[in-house]
């Protein structure tokens, strides 16, 4: 047993920046998090760190002696393009966009920073894995993978244990739940047995992600029982799958969480597809339906009153309209404006067109975002909010770079998937994608460029 | 001598930045209007009335402001007029619902005080043409474009 720990730690070791990038990026988005306010620029330790550690990277990319001269000038092009676009952002925010009447509560300092470290630790992560590609990667990942969704299914199984005997007088003669609600009311919102529940892991914080992570788990077990195929691998699937379903609240993640299912199933039948045909049916899938939502809502009316209730609560073409609308302000404004710093420019949007429909409520994230002057978000609730669908947030924050990328990436993924790897790989990078598309999740694009990449790089081990 | 390359990028890049940049509409038409109660009514209904070149803005507590990028002033005026009397009578027709069903739990005053009137008109003449965006916009897809190219090029000679 310590022999195997030990192993464990080594491998994980071995790749220490990847595990790094995991542990403070993703699957842990709260790990040292210690805020430093100054004035309206709110600091996070981590990112802090996060940056630091990016910069001894990038310093020891171009000393070591084993990289070729010219990947090295292709690197210097690359960070020539990082500071473009973030330089670009800045005087575009300062010359273009008017600051008397732009929204004062959503700061773009902070914003910036934060994108700023974001987007060149994930530059950085890319170029590791370019450098370092291996099959060991994945094994890394699904390693990972594996063990922070066994501990928390046993975070939530001692949770339970604890709130049961709480409540039956067993065990403390305090109300625990109360007490996690004073202290985080994020972290623990269950009302057992009475309320709603939700469970939001302690390391995440968020309920959407814990689900989100859980069913990335079941994926992995899934890849490690095929691998080795033992049984144990199965049933820890399982125990995943179970909670991934937990959060009802969620009925965007359990959409996704279905379709992916679905495309489980039917694996047999569309792994004859290429991947990139695939990936393509896919994506215009996703837009065809939420057209045909669109189209229901606006020109049927056969049954007014119950059809205005299904599209008015309809999240998903919520997060559409907002994709348009987003995607409206970047075309009149064709610019790189940085990582997730879209949302700050939409002030200069003139067209709203999109919205033109009765079925945008008062509430939705899409009519907030709108009426740009911010400080309604903070008179009436709600909040201003990222543009919820990976293509259009890319489009925004590398500008005419993404097009060409997305072209190279469909024009290298153009085979069957052969081997185990390849198959895990594009199912995971299609279950971040819908999620991407579908729901909105913080740092979603780790995962997709990471995995893009690896997929993208996996082509090399197709034997000819 | 410049590259042919580089030609298509500066001709892209300045016919993209010119198309952005011009203005085709003269005048912004700006409309205030609200009210002094907190009305929810208002936010619920605005988007039903508002036609294609309509855009709404946040201008505090319960005021919004309309805007519109027209060449036609005077039509423009006459939408706001519309608009503003569409939306009235339909938060009138939602809060006598909601007072004769006794849902008139948050909005107690009157469903009279919920109508929504114009304050400030602002005409703007639009700038035909933002020069600084121009620059801006050309510099960022130029520089950006012409780097890629280079990396293109670097990795194709090196392979």
């Amino acid at each position: 047993m310590i022999n195997l720990f030990f192993k464990e730690l080594l491998f994980f070791k071995k790749s220490l920046y990847l595990s790094f990038f995991f542990l403070i990026f993703f699957f842990v988005p709260n790990f040292i998090e210690l805020n430093m306010y100054d004035n309206l620029i709110n600091i996070k330790l981590k990112f802090v760190i996060l940056f630091i550690f990016n910069i001894l990277f990038t310093q020891k990319i171009f000393t070591i002696k084993n990289i070729a001269i010219h990947k090295k000038n292709s690197l210097t092009y690359i960070y020539l393009i990082f500071l473009i676009i973030y330089s670009s952002s800045a005087l575009y925010y300062f010359l273009i966009v008017d600051n008397n009447v732009f929204n004062k509560s959503f700061y773009y300092q902070d914003r910036f920073i934060f994108s700023f470290i974001y987007q060149f630790s994930l530059l950085n992560l890319m170029i590791y894995i370019v450098l370092n590609f291996n099959q060991d990667l994945f094994k890394l990942f699904n390693k990972v993978l594996f063990y922070f969704s066994f501990f928390i299914i046993i975070e939530f199984i001692i949770i339970k244990i604890l709130f049961f005997l709480n409540y039956n007088d067993l065990f403390f003669k305090i109300n625990l739940y109360k007490i996690f609600l004073a202290l985080n009311p994020i972290v623990y919102y269950d009302g057992f047995f009475t309320e709603g529940r939700i469970f939001r892991s302690l390391f995440i914080n968020d309920h959407i992600i814990t689900s989100f992570i859980l069913f990335m788990g079941f994926l992995s077990n899934l890849y490690i029982f095929e691998k080795s195929k033992q049984i144990k691998f199965i049933f820890f699937g399982l125990m995943c799958l179970a909670l991934s379903f937990y959060n009802f609240e969620s009925r965007l993640t359990i959409l996704t969480n279905l379709i992916m299912l679905l495309i489980l199933i039917f694996w047999i039948f569309i792994s004859k597809l290429k991947l990139s045909h695939l990936l393509f049916c896919l994506i215009i899938g996703y837009y065809v339906s939420i057209l045909f939502i669109k189209i229901v809502c606006s020109e049927i009316t056969l049954d007014p009153s119950s059809l205005k209730s299904i599209c008015k609560l309809d999240s998903l073409y919520d997060r559409f309209s907002l994709a348009l609308f987003s995607l409206t302000t970047w075309l009149s404004n064709p610019i790189t404006f940085g990582l997730d710093m879209l949302n700050n420019f939409y002030t200069l949007n003139n067209h709203d067109l999109f919205l033109n429909n009765s079925y945008t409520t008062g509430d939705s994230y899409v009519t907030v975002t709108n009426l740009r002057g911010g400080k309604y978000a903070s008179w009436h609730g709600g909040f201003i909010t990222y543009p919820h669908n990976f293509f259009i947030s890319m489009l925004g924050s590398l500008g005419l770079i993404f097009p060409l990328l997305l072209y190279l990436f469909f024009k290298k993924i153009n085979f069957k998937a052969s081997n185990l790897n390849q198959k895990y790989i594009f199912i995971l990078l299609v279950y971040a994608i819908l999620n991407s598309l579908i729901n909105k999740i913080f740092f979603i694009e780790f995962y997709i460029f990471l995995l893009s990449i690896l997929l993208f790089l996996s082509k090399n081990d197709i034997k000819e | 001598m410049i590259s042919k390359n580089n030609l298509l990028i500066l001709i892209f890049s300045f016919i993209v930045s010119f198309f952005v940049s011009y203005e085709h509409k003269k005048y912004k038409l700006e409309t205030f209007f609200g009210n002094t109660k907190k009305n929810y009514f208002q936010i619920e209904n605005i988007f039903e009335f508002k036609k294609d070149d309509m855009i709404f803005d946040y201008a505090g507590t319960e005021n919004f402001k309309l805007i519109i990028y027209t060449n036609n002033i005077d039509r423009a005026k006459n939408d706001v007029q519309e608009f503003i009397q569409k939306l009235n009578m339909k938060m009138e027709e939602d809060c006598r619902f909601l007072q004769n069903s006794n849902l008139f739990d948050e909005f107690e005053n009157r469903c009279k005080s919920n109508r929504v009137f114009t304050s400030i008109i602002n005409i703007h003449e639009s700038k035909k043409f933002n020069y600084l965006k121009f620059i801006l916009v050309f510099l960022n897809i130029y520089l950006i474009l012409g780097l890629l190219i280079k990396i293109i090029s670097n990795v194709k000679l090196n392979n």
